[in-house]
């Protein structure tokens, strides 16, 4: 224990360095260490590198996307906004690049990639008519020759005689079978309006807050078109999902912070009616979240928004420190020692310490990189305001108080309330029955969306825009792997085969497959060989029902259309992203599979096959979740197993059932009144069980510790006090949108009073009977 | 010279005279007078690919509101249904073949191109067509020539001839290929569609 300003020296010097630190990575860093990413928080996918890989690629890709859709009932007019549209969104410095008005050189792209390749490419019904009757491309020809709508050129018939070309080709554009161009813009109709579809790319990460600040500039361009051109402008991308999550992770910082500050000031000044507990106060919290921020930046090089919310509701745990020791100052008075008191309660605060410590390191244990930084900043901060306490105070608070201590009239009934015996049974046990209650209510839920807030406007706009696109509601990605570029486009065709037996089934809207855009060698050649078959047994007949002029002979030679000339076309710029780098030496790709209805039979299919893996990071996390829900049900046990033990072997048997008892019936109760709200219970429920434990106890221990019935009052104040403001900042997560954290907060909330409520249960008898 | 300046300006007047007497509106005001048409066609097909020109003759049925009946008779027998966003084909015997817009939208597109050209729907070709109207003895001659691609990769211009109703329409490829349409004997009686002609718009 300390008795001399050694340790405080040390302790000034340490939070100087961490000043100096806090400097570095902040003012001198281009960038504030903090990120938005949702999936930073995620663990990587730990059994499959590969598939780890595989989903960076694709979300890297597909996050960096905008789409954007102006729709209106006139079509010129909707034409000359998408026109002054584009034409600014490059000077919001959002965007690297942008695909609106479509040139003819992209319009004629993918005719011109296919176009040398023709005679190797049939769609499948091409295919089959070739192979069981090729007389009947004959009749084809002939019908569409005749047909005045058709549109069939003599420049078109000179070089594709039998028409197979402009088959071909229209099946491949169907991705895109909504729209038709209209001055070189993407556009289709839906529900009586007219719609542009416009694309961007992004100029850095979505999650880049400097990004997102640009949003600003778009916003102002988006109203300015809108009322200009009276025309409607959604717009959907990852981009404004997360800065949405920024915006309102930092106004959920600032509400919970503020709040929990404001909250603390009060209570400091109303109880303590004096500058300096308040300036004390302030510095242990200040002090405890500075060597946070600073140790956790360091370790993890970033902090997440999401361990801040968190951290910043540490300001009401790590001052509960101070308030013991405060409150002390407040009833001693006179007698007042700054080193003796800080030995009288030197035992309670460090053990209450200890117990959150645990609680918070078995955080550390769960692979979530989220929790553990998020375990890392409050054990760093605990002990950093639990440091500033044990190693300042005595020096800095070496006056004696001179307020009167407040009226406790409130604090004395409830102490009284519980010299009654009946009372000290009753109550506990009827809680204890209540969440006996709550636990068959209980559902558990592990859906990682439930982490992120997803604002609804941006919902509707994003499903509209699906909607009116026709690109379904729902994307599955698909992983397939193979040792070699050829390999892989025959597995994928393989599978896009079954795929589409699904399809025609209605199980799928549809898909997207490299396979599509570019069949395998062995299906090229048996094209190649079918075309020239057909030119052979046909080529006659033909020229004669025509009456051509020049002989119809087939010259071409083969040459495989490979991935690499379709990618290194424009045509790939939406989907070329499906096909994968090489990862350790192997080709992959992704099928994206569309409102895929019976999610069973493709996973059955997956299972069977060991070359397809399903992307799907929310679903796999979900399911880790619920690993870690029971691992850490089971933790949790067993921690708190090891404080009971430890409990009993300071305290005996009787109190050290009496010290734990209170934490664990808040727990409880906490979780009842969650799962009764109808909050399914996640995996941040039990975070907020372990922080009831660890903080509940401290109660506890605080009246177990007392040596005299007369500092009962002192106890309960001093718990009040930091109950108060634990429920203070805890309150005000459950303020939060998201509803994890809202649950968290919940549960937090109910328990902590709970656990401050059944506190006194560990005063003993023989101090009470006297 | 005052003469001559004075027939100059005569020529002047007839010719902005006569530029005015037949507007756009006026043609788009004719061709959707009668909301039921029905008549001959024989189509011509002068192409380099061919001997001869591909000529082929039936009948049509141009319905306002539902679409457009196209019943070719010789050489073979085949007929195309045309609704707003479906086109049926049948050959022969054969069952009829239907492709929807929605699912091959390359083919719609011509469709409806050939579709506003035969209703006179200036409205809706301005957008892709620069258009001259000029007047060719007692008849008008609207020459179509295309904007943007991919028609102006295909097509020189196109051409409508008419008066009351369409006659002659003409497709002038920038190969030379030539495709022309005549119609003759257009009745705008009976005005109800028969029962048979009810059902082909039907499917």
């Amino acid at each position: 224990m300390p008795s001399n300003s050694k340790p405080a020296v040390f302790w000034l010097f340490f939070i100087l360095l961490a000043a100096v630190g806090l400097v570095r990575q902040t003012v001198l860093q281009p960038d504030l260490p903090i990120e938005t990413n949702i999936l930073a928080l995620l663990p990587e996918n730990q059994q499959d590198p590969f598939a780890q890989q595989a989903f960076e690629q694709v979300s890297s890709n597909v996050s960096n996307k905008v789409v954007f859709l102006l729709s209106g009932e006139d079509k010129p007019q909707l034409a000359a906004a998408a026109s002054a549209f584009s034409g600014k969104l490059l000077t919001t410095n959002l965007f690297s690049g942008l695909s609106a008005q479509l040139s003819e050189q992209q319009q004629q792209a993918w005719a011109k990639l296919y176009f040398p390749y023709r005679g190797q490419l049939l769609n499948a019904q091409q295919k089959e008519s070739l192979q069981q009757a090729p007389e009947e491309q004959v009749t084809k020809v002939l019908q569409q020759v005749y047909n005045p709508f058709s549109g069939v050129s003599g420049g078109e018939l000179k070089n594709d005689p039998f028409l197979l070309f402009r088959d071909y080709l229209s099946s491949r554009n169907n991705s895109s079978a909504n729209f038709t161009l209209y001055q070189g813009y993407l556009t289709t109709e839906y529900q009586g309006k007219y719609h542009i579809i416009i694309r961007a790319d992004l100029a850095g990460d979505p999650y880049d807050t400097q990004l997102q600040n640009r949003l600003s500039a778009l916003d102002e361009l988006e109203t300015t078109i809108k009322t200009m051109f009276h025309v409607e402008l959604e717009h959907t991308g990852t981009i404004f999902y997360a800065a949405y999550g920024t915006q309102s992770a930092k106004s959920e910082i600032s509400t919970i912070g503020v709040g929990s500050l404001i909250g603390v000031v009060l209570l400091l000044l109303i109880v303590y009616r004096s500058a300096l507990p308040l300036t004390l106060a302030l510095l242990s919290i200040s002090c405890g979240l500075l060597v946070a921020f600073v140790v956790t930046a360091a370790v993890f090089g970033k902090v997440h928004l999401f361990s801040l919310v968190f951290g910043a509701s540490l300001i009401g745990v790590s001052i509960d420190y101070a308030f013991h020791y405060l409150t002390e100052r407040l009833v001693q008075k006179d007698n007042w020692h700054s080193q003796s008191a800080l030995k009288h309660i030197f035992n309670a605060i460090t053990l209450g310490l200890l117990t959150s410590l645990i609680g918070y390191l078995g955080l550390l244990i769960a692979p979530f990189p989220g929790l553990q930084q998020l375990s890392l900043f409050s054990v760093v901060g605990l002990l950093g305001a639990y440091l500033t306490v044990v190693c300042w105070y005595p020096l800095l608070a070496k006056s004696a108080s001179t307020t009167a201590v407040p009226k406790l009239t409130f604090i004395s009934l409830w102490l009284k309330a519980w010299e009654n015996p009946k009372f000290r049974t009753l109550l506990p046990s009827l809680l204890l029955l209540f969440s006996l209650a709550g636990a068959f209510n209980v559902h558990f839920d592990d859906d990682i969306r439930q982490l992120q807030a997803l604002p609804a406007a941006l919902k509707t706009q994003e499903t509209y825009i699906k909607t009116v696109s026709g690109v379904g509601q729902s994307q599955q990605l698909l992983l397939v792997k193979a040792a070699s570029d050829n390999d892989l486009l025959v597995r994928l065709s393989e599978v896009g085969k079954q795929l589409t037996v699904w399809q025609k089934q209605g199980l799928l809207l549809n898909y997207q497959s490299i396979s599509q855009y570019v069949p395998p060698l062995l299906s090229q050649k048996e094209n190649f060989e079918l075309v020239k078959s057909l030119y052979q047994s046909q080529a006659q007949n033909l020229s004669e029902k025509l009456n051509f002029s020049q002989a119809v002979h087939f010259d071409q030679p083969f040459k495989p259309l490979l991935v690499d000339d379709y990618l290194a076309s424009s045509v790939s710029e939406p989907l070329g992203f499906l096909w994968l780098d090489k990862i350790n030496g192997k080709s992959s790709a992704v099928i994206l599979v569309n409102d895929m209805n019976d999610k069973q039979i493709l996973q059955s299919y997956i299972n069977e096959h060991d070359d397809l893996t399903s992307l799907d990071k929310a679903n796999e996390v979900s399911a880790i979740f619920g690993t870690y829900r029971v691992h850490i049900s089971k933790l949790l046990i067993g921690a708190y197993l090891l404080i009971a033990l430890l409990m009993f072997w300071r305290y005996g048997l009787k109190l050290g059932f009496l010290v734990i008892s209170p934490p664990v019936i808040a727990a409880c109760v906490g979780l009842a009144v969650t799962s009764v709200a109808g909050i399914p219970v996640t995996i941040f429920n039990l975070l907020a069980v372990i922080l009831i434990l660890g903080i509940g106890i401290d109660y506890t221990l605080f009246f177990a510790e007392q040596k005299q019935l007369i500092e009962a009052k002192n106890t309960l104040l001093a718990i009040t006090l930091s109950a108060l403001t634990t429920v203070l900042s805890f309150g005000l997560l459950a303020l939060s949108e998201t509803q994890a954290i809202h649950g968290f907060g919940i549960t937090v909330l109910t328990g902590i009073i709970v656990a401050w409520l059944l506190a006194p249960l560990a005063m003993t008898s023989r101090k009470v009977k006297r | 010279m005052l003469i001559k300046n004075s027939f100059f300006a005569a020529v002047l007047m007839i010719l902005s005279f006569s530029a005015q007497s037949v507007t756009l509106a006026d043609v788009q005001q004719k061709l959707t007078a009668h909301s039921l048409l029905r008549g001959q066609f024989t189509q011509t097909k002068t192409m380099q690919m061919f001997n001869q020109p591909l000529v082929s003759k039936g009948k049509f049925l141009l319905h306002q509101d539902q679409g457009l009946l196209w019943k070719q008779v010789d050489p073979f027998s085949v007929s195309l249904v045309l609704v707003k966003d479906k086109l049926s084909q049948q050959f022969a015997e054969q069952a009829p073949e239907v492709i929807a817009a929605k699912d091959n939208p390359m083919v719609f597109y011509f469709t409806h191109l050939f579709l506003s050209l035969f209703k006179g729907d200036v409205d809706g070709l301005t957008d892709q067509f620069e258009m001259k109207l000029s007047e060719k003895g007692d008849n008008w001659l609207l020459l179509l020539t295309p904007r943007e691609a991919p028609l102006n990769k295909v097509f020189a211009n196109i051409s409508i001839e008419g008066s009351d109703f369409i006659d002659v329409l003409v497709l002038s490829e920038l190969s030379g290929d030539i495709s022309e349409i005549k119609f003759a004997q257009q009745q705008t009686t009976p005005k109800t569609l028969s029962e048979e002609e009810q059902r082909a718009f039907q499917f």
